[in-house]
Parts: C-alpha cells; sequence; structure tokens
C-alpha cells in the first residue's frame, strides 16, 4: 500500500473537522473523496504532507504513512524532500496557482526533479499534458493561457517530479464542461501511463464515477461510506449517499422532482448527538441516536457508517448508474 | 481592535467630553481678564498658567477645544457630504457625468489648497462659519474619489443588478444599498480629515486670519503665545500638546479602522 | 401565447472590443421552460441582463405583451419589471450584505405598493415560507446564511412582485450537489403550482435536460442551435452540441 491514513484527526480553528478518518490508496489507484463543500475532504488532502497553516489548525492524532513512513513524524527539511516530489498537488484555481511573474518553462524547471538537460525533459512534459503548442517557447506567462491549459501547465509542474501520489483537489470546478472533460481525460491516460496513486477530492458525483477506481464519502468530517466505485454506484449503503446519488440530474427523471435530502450540512460548532446524518436521513429511528455508528462490512471492500445497512439496501430498488 | 486603536479612540472620546462639558469642566469665565495676575505660571489656582491678559489659560483651553473640534467635524462634514454624493453620482451614471466631476476635482486638486483659504478669507471676513465652509469646500475631493472607486466596483454587483430588476429607483440604489456599502473607506478618510482641518485651522488662527479673538482657538491661543514666548512657555506648550494629541488621536482611529475593514 | 419576442438583440463592450451577443433572435411562450445552455463568455448572462433592461442593448427589440421594452419610457419599464424578475448565480453577491432578509422582501413591496403596509410582514412570512424558509430569518443578515438559504431568499424576492417570466441565470451552479437538487425541486414546484414562464440558463446539460421544454445552444454570442428537448438531447445536429453532450456526463 503507497499511502495509508489511520484515524487522522484534525482541528480547524478551533474545531475539530476531521474526525478519524482512514483511508488506502494504492499504487497505480485512483481513490475519489467525495464531499460537499465545509465537510472536511480539502483539510484531509492538505494534511499528508501537513501543509495546513499552522496558525489556524493543527493535526491532534493518527498516522499518514507513505511508503511505510509517518509523514506527520518527519521534520519539515524531510517533508520538503517529499512534497511536490514524491507527493504533488493541484488545485482548484489554476491562475492563483501559478506564479503570474515567471514563465510557464521556468516554473517547469523549478519542479524537475534532476536539472540536467531541462529542454529535452520540459518539452517531453508539454507534449505529455497536450501543451505541444508552447514547446521551445520559454517566454509564455501563466496569462497567455486560457483555464483549460493553465491546468495542464500545473498538472506538467505536478508530475514534472515523477511523483508517486498526485493529490487533486477540485481540479476541474473552474473550468468549462468540455474543458474539464479534456482534463479529466488526461489526468487518466497520466495516471495508466505513470502507475499514479491519485486521491481525487471533488463535489461532483458525476466526475468521480467516471474517474475513479474506489469512492469515498465525506460527512461532517468523517468517511460515512467507502468502496469500490461500481458497488458504490449500484449499491449505495448510506441514506446520505442515495441521497447524493439522487441529486444527480437524470433524463430519466425529467420533470419529476429531485428525491432530495432535505435540510443542511451541520455546522462542526454544533454537531448532533449520534449518527451526524440523523436529522436529515429518511431511514432514521431512534436507535441511531444512542451513539455515532461505527464503518461496517456491506461486502468486501465496501463499508458504510450506518447501523440500517441490511435494511437500506433492500428498501431502496436502485436503478444501475452507468458510470 | 488592537491597542492603539482604542488609545486613539480613548484620545479622541476624551477631547469631544472636554468639548460638551466645558462649562462644568472650566473653573474660570475664559474671557475673564484679571490684570492682577498677568502672565502667572502653572500653579494649583490656575494649573496651566494665565495669559498676557491674566485670563485662565486651562478654562480657555477647554473652550478652544469645543471651537477646534466644531470647526474640525462641521467643515470635513461638509466635505463628507460633497465628497460622497459627487463621487457616488460620478460612479454610478458613469460616461460624461463621470467625466465632468472627475475633471472638476482635477481642477480643484490643482490650486495650492492653504493659499486658496488665504486668499478666500482675505476677501471675506474670517469668521468662524466661513473657515468652516472654506475647508470643506476645499477637502472634499479624496473622499469624492473613494467613493466613486468603491461604487464602481460595487455597481457591478449582482444584488445591485437585483435592485434594478425589482424597480428601484437610482436614488434608492444609490442612497441605501450603494453608499452604505461603500462607506468603509471613506470613514478613515473621514477620521484622517478630521485630523487635517483641526491643523488648517490652527494654521489659519495662528497666522490672526482664523479664528479672531477674544473667542479662544488653539490656533489663536499659539497665536498670542508667541509674542510672550520668553515670558511664558506655558502659552505655547499647552496649545501646541492639544493639537499634536488631538491629530495624533484621530490619525491613529483612521488607520484603526482602515485595518478593521 | 408568445410572451416575449426578442428579436436582432446586439450587444458589444467597447472595453473589451467583443461582441457579447450578437444578433439573438428568438420567443418564450406562455408557461414553458426554456434552456439555454453554453459555457462560461458565451453571452449567455449578457443576453440575461439584456432581456430584462439591466444594461442597454445596443440594438434590436423585445416585445412583451405588444410593447417593445426598449423603447418605453423610464416609468414604463419601472412599472413593467414587476412581470420580469430574475434570479442569479451566486447567491453571496445576490443579496445586500447589510440588508436584513426581511428587509429585502419588504423592499419590494415599498417600491411597487402591491401590498398594503398592514400586510406586510404577514406576507414577507408567508412568502418565506413558500421558499422553505420562515419567520426565524426576518432578522437575520446574508452573511448568517448558506449558500442554499441564502439562493431561497433570492428565490423569494424574485417572486415577491408576483412575476409572470423569471430568468434562471445558473440559479444551481454554485450549490453543492444536495442542495441543487433541492433547489430545483422548489423551482420545479413554483413553475407547476404558479404557472410561470423560466428563460433557465445553465452551463450543465444534465440540469438543463431535466427541467427545460426547448433548448437554446449559444456560443461566442450566437445560437448555433435550438430544438426541443428531443431534438437536442436525442439528434443534435451541431458538432458544439455534440462535443457539450459527450462532456456532460450523463448517467
Amino acid at each position: 500500500m503507497l499511502l495509508q491514513i489511520k484515524d487522522l484527526k484534525v482541528n480547524y480553528a478551533g474545531l475539530e473537522i476531521v474526525r478519524g478518518i482512514d483511508l488506502d490508496v494504492d499504487k497505480g489507484e485512483c481513490c475519489g473523496l467525495i464531499g460537499e463543500s465545509g465537510c472536511g475532504k480539502t483539510t484531509v488532502g492538505l494534511s499528508i504532507t501537513k501543509l495546513i497553516p499552522e496558525r489556524k489548525g493543527n493535526i491532534l492524532a493518527g498516522e499518514i504513512l507513505f511508503e511505510g513512513r509517518d509523514t506527520l513524524k518527519l521534520t519539515s527539511e524531510e517533508l520538503r524532500g517529499i512534497r511536490g516530489k514524491k507527493i504533488s498537488y493541484v488545485f482548484q484555481e489554476p491562475f492563483s496557482s501559478l506564479n503570474p511573474v515567471f514563465t510557464i518553462y521556468e516554473q517547469i524547471r523549478e519542479s524537475l526533479e534532476e536539472k540536467d538537460n531541462p529542454d529535452a525533459r520540459i518539452a517531453d512534459i508539454l507534449k505529455n499534458v497536450g501543451l505541444e503548442k508552447i514547446i521551445g517557447r520559454k517566454n509564455i506567462y501563466p496569462h497567455e493561457l486560457s483555464g483549460g491549459m493553465q491546468q495542464r501547465a500545473m498538472i506538467g509542474m505536478a508530475i514534472a517530479s515523477r511523483p508517486d501520489l498526485l493529490v487533486l483537489d477540485e481540479p476541474t470546478t473552474a473550468l468549462d464542461v468540455t474543458v474539464q472533460r479534456q482534463i479529466l481525460e488526461l489526468i487518466m491516460e497520466l495516471k495508466n501511463k505513470m502507475n499514479l496513486a491519485i486521491i481525487f477530492i471533488s463535489h461532483d458525483l458525476r466526475i468521480v464515477f467516471n474517474i475513479a477506481d474506489k469512492i469515498a464519502i465525506m460527512y461532517a468530517g468523517s468517511i460515512i461510506e467507502c468502496g469500490p466505485k461500481g458497488k458504490i454506484a449500484s449499491n449505495p449503503a448510506h441514506p446520505y449517499t442515495i441521497g447524493l446519488i439522487d441529486s444527480i440530474p437524470s433524463l430519466e427523471h425529467r420533470k419529476k422532482l429531485f428525491n432530495a435530502i432535505g435540510g443542511k450540512a451541520p455546522l462542526f460548532s454544533e454537531l448532533p448527538q449520534g449518527c451526524k446524518f440523523y436529522p436529515r436521513c429518511r431511514f432514521r429511528i431512534d436507535k441511531c441516536l444512542e451513539k455515532e455508528p461505527e464503518l461496517e462490512n456491506v461486502s468486501h471492500g465496501h463499508v458504510s457508517r450506518c447501523i440500517r445497512i441490511g435494511d437500506i439496501v433492500r428498501a431502496e430498488n436502485r436503478h444501475n448508474l452507468q458510470a | 481592535m488592537n491597542k492603539l486603536t482604542w488609545f486613539g479612540l480613548g484620545i479622541v472620546g476624551f477631547f469631544i467630553i472636554v468639548a460638551i462639558f466645558a462649562p462644568m469642566i472650566a473653573p474660570y469665565n475664559p474671557g475673564q481678564i484679571d490684570i492682577e495676575n498677568i502672565l502667572t505660571p502653572p500653579s494649583s489656582s490656575h494649573i496651566f498658567g494665565t495669559d498676557s491678559l491674566g485670563r485662565d489659560l486651562f478654562s480657555r483651553m477647554v473652550y478652544g477645544a469645543r471651537i477646534s473640534l466644531m470647526v474640525g467635524f462641521i467643515a470635513v462634514g461638509i466635505a463628507a457630504i460633497i465628497g460622497i454624493a459627487l463621487g457616488a453620482i460620478a460612479g454610478y451614471y458613469g460616461k460624461w457625468v463621470d467625466a465632468i466631476i472627475m475633471r472638476f476635482i482635477d481642477i480643484m486638486l490643482c490650486f495650492p489648497t492653504f493659499f486658496l483659504i488665504l486668499a478666500v478669507i482675505a476677501l471675506l471676513e474670517p469668521s468662524i462659519i466661513n473657515i468652516m465652509v472654506i475647508i470643506g469646500a476645499t477637502s472634499w475631493m479624496g473622499i469624492a474619489r473613494l467613493m466613486r472607486a468603491e461604487i464602481l466596483s460595487l455597481k457591478e454587483r449582482d444584488f445591485i443588478y437585483a435592485e434594478r430588476a425589482i424597480g428601484a429607483s437610482d436614488l434608492r440604489i444609490i442612497a441605501r444599498h450603494l453608499i452604505p456599502n461603500a462607506m468603509a473607506p471613506v470613514l478613515v478618510s473621514i477620521t484622517l480629515g478630521i485630523a487635517g482641518a483641526i491643523l488648517v485651522e490652527s494654521g489659519l488662527s495662528f497666522l490672526g486670519i482664523g479664528v479672531q479673538p477674544p473667542t479662544p482657538s488653539w490656533g489663536n491661543i499659539l497665536s498670542e503665545g508667541k509674542a510672550v514666548m520668553g515670558a511664558g512657555w506655558w502659552m505655547m506648550l499647552f496649545p501646541g500638546l492639544a493639537i499634536f494629541i488631538t491629530v495624533l488621536g484621530y490619525n491613529l482611529l483612521g488607520e484603526g479602522i482602515r485595518e478593521n475593514y | 401565447m408568445e410572451l416575449l419576442k426578442i428579436n436582432n438583440l446586439y450587444k458589444t463592450f467597447k472595453k473589451h472590443r467583443v461582441c457579447a451577443v450578437d444578433g439573438a433572435s428568438f420567443s418564450i411562450f406562455k408557461g414553458e421552460v426554456l434552456g439555454l445552455v453554453g459555457e462560461s463568455g458565451c453571452g449567455k448572462s449578457t443576453l440575461a441582463k439584456l432581456i430584462l433592461r439591466l444594461i442597454d442593448a445596443d440594438k434590436g427589440s423585445i416585445f412583451y405583451k405588444g410593447k417593445d421594452l426598449l423603447n418605453i419610457s423610464r416609468n414604463d419599464m419601472r412599472k413593467t419589471r414587476k412581470d420580469l424578475q430574475i434570479i442569479f448565480q451566486d447567491p453571496y453577491a445576490s443579496l445586500d450584505p447589510r440588508m436584513k432578509i426581511g428587509k429585502v422582501i419588504e423592499e419590494v413591496y415599498d417600491i411597487h405598493k402591491n401590498v398594503s403596509e398592514r400586510d406586510r410582514k404577514s406576507k414577507t412570512i408567508e412568502l418565506l415560507e413558500t421558499v422553505g424558509l420562515g419567520e426565524t430569518y426576518l432578522n437575520r443578515l446574508p452573511s448568517e446564511l448558506s449558500g442554499g438559504e441564502r439562493q431561497r431568499v433570492g428565490i423569494a424576492r424574485a417572486l415577491a412582485t408576483d412575476p409572470e417570466f423569471i430568468i434562471c441565470d445558473e440559479p444551481v451552479s454554485s450549490l453543492d450537489i444536495s442542495v441543487q437538487a433541492q433547489i430545483l425541486n422548489l423551482l420545479i414546484e413554483l413553475q407547476k403550482r404558479k404557472n410561470l414562464t423560466y428563460l433557465f440558463i445553465s452551463h450543465d446539460l444534465g440540469v438543463i435536460g431535466s427541467i427545460c421544454d426547448r433548448i437554446m445552444v449559444m456560443q461566442s454570442g450566437r445560437f448555433i442551435e435550438s430544438g426541443s428537448y428531443e431534438d437536442i438531447f436525442k439528434n443534435p445536429q451541431c458538432q458544439y452540441t455534440r462535443t457539450l453532450l459527450e462532456s456532460a456526463f450523463l448517467p
């Protein structure tokens, strides 16, 4: 296993917003981390190399084993050797992630793992990320590229050091749909070519169903369901996941009301007793209030944090989502 | 808010209270002449000493605070009304309205303000009202520019489009939605402007063309002190300190507001 | 019945020297949900603002009940605004940050005097309840609300004039998926109950496909294809429409 996150707990602005996360990612595997805004998914991504701003948050407990070493115990010197080298990040806004006063060429060169003969290597990277157009043009600045091309450049910088793990935090959210599609195809292609492990953080189930091998769904700071893509799509075993899937606009349900989740996500300052999804759940019973459920096996490799797993799977005869 | 801002607020509040309650705070009538006690140094009966006519300096300073602050507030009030109105109109309507107002501001900024004031006062008579109006009428340009800049960005926000979509009139949009949301930087400018106006008033009074004796203002007390500098150091020290501390207070407060928005 | 007829509408932004809307002509019929799909910068939001005269068109005409909206007095236009409303994309930008929720609605009544002074408060509460909020929201500020709640306030404000036609300009694009479904439900219900007419603008063909009767596809300021839901989804004619469909991850 390349990366193992064990019982990660993170405090942010005085509140525990990551409340015990376990997640494994293997070489060549794409793990989708799904959740709505403010559920803690970005914090999980940042924690992997301790990128959380120190004044605001701190990691309370847990282990993050990367190639067997706990990154949380590394010195900042050692972390710098991993960050941007073995573990690379791509964030949502390409334009604010790129430095406007340096050329694309300079920025990619900075990320190279070996500095000799950079031109050939940079040309190779640009070709890999579909930026053949600017090969050999060393004076191109970020603002001269479109949003999609900027994101390609960001991905180029991320893979320049031949990383093992890529953390993508909403990499396509700021892009147009047609460009989004191209970027996702690029990510898939690179994953296969470089045998990359990917953590793909997103709020959009449709995208994750297309790109991920494994999906973890977060709600209020913990994972409430995790499993292989096919199982989550065809056989979701948590009421929240079911609600999310039902919220996807679908042509079969044209002009009909969505079977939407009611209410809104709780604030971390006022989390409910017992199951955190209880107030919005359509399957709730009094027993759910007793204590927060543990993750339980649904089938091999598929877990759900719901005490009514059996009833739900039977109650909901879901139409099969083709991913 | 940081400590310095509180300190500034404290100074400003202190002088405002002194000005409001002047009759209760002043131990003597500020105009009461006492030939027997000319230029006595600070003592227990006259804590700031007396001036060249034997008047109690402390009482004159307390009443002077009234004049200085009043000039500061009203002059900047006039500047704020002109600046906010013209800035908002220029920013909201744009095009030729904006062009005319902005060129007018450019012209106003070309005049050396202090000499303009000197010239106008020389033509009119140097009364408190004239001074307030003339300071106000020559110091609104910064406020207008700030207001315009804020409104230019605010008017493209969706909530302004929404107001227009529900049929709100221009006046309602400007007065109820744009100006209140644009006030933060203007407030900073106003606070700093009060300090500036107090300085200008002191300067004019010091030159003898501001507030006219026997009405006490910090500036003209300072001016009287200049004549007797060798014999009565207190006549220059206390009004000078008062002006310095007040201006410092408004500047600290202004900086504090700027940082908190 | 034809509710709005738009003829040859043009708009160029001088500063950027781009033609944002390049000759738009179409009709909107009473009670339909007309979808407008396109990517960012294609001119769809500009078109929305042109139709409501929130920005001025360079040329063209917009007929509403026999009147050309581009050729009536400001006063007439202000009265007509009652019938034509808009819901914006970003619920964080579409509410005055200093205005309490109750006041947002009451202001509409204040402008149009369509509700007596005495009934204003009860009407405001009733309207907030219609959109799934309630009396407890009257004295809250936008900053205390979630994105979904703010969007509901935006919808309530649009409904306060009792309009016939609402432009929904990407009303769910900045919302989380579960909230998006809630808001779409609300819009669908309102449309049926009040027989509203929508111009529904979105970049998301999934959303467009699930609620629109007719669809127009826009690219670089022009309509490149328009037709019924079946035409566009089952038998697209333009390459660009096909690309959009392929990119939309329709499950």
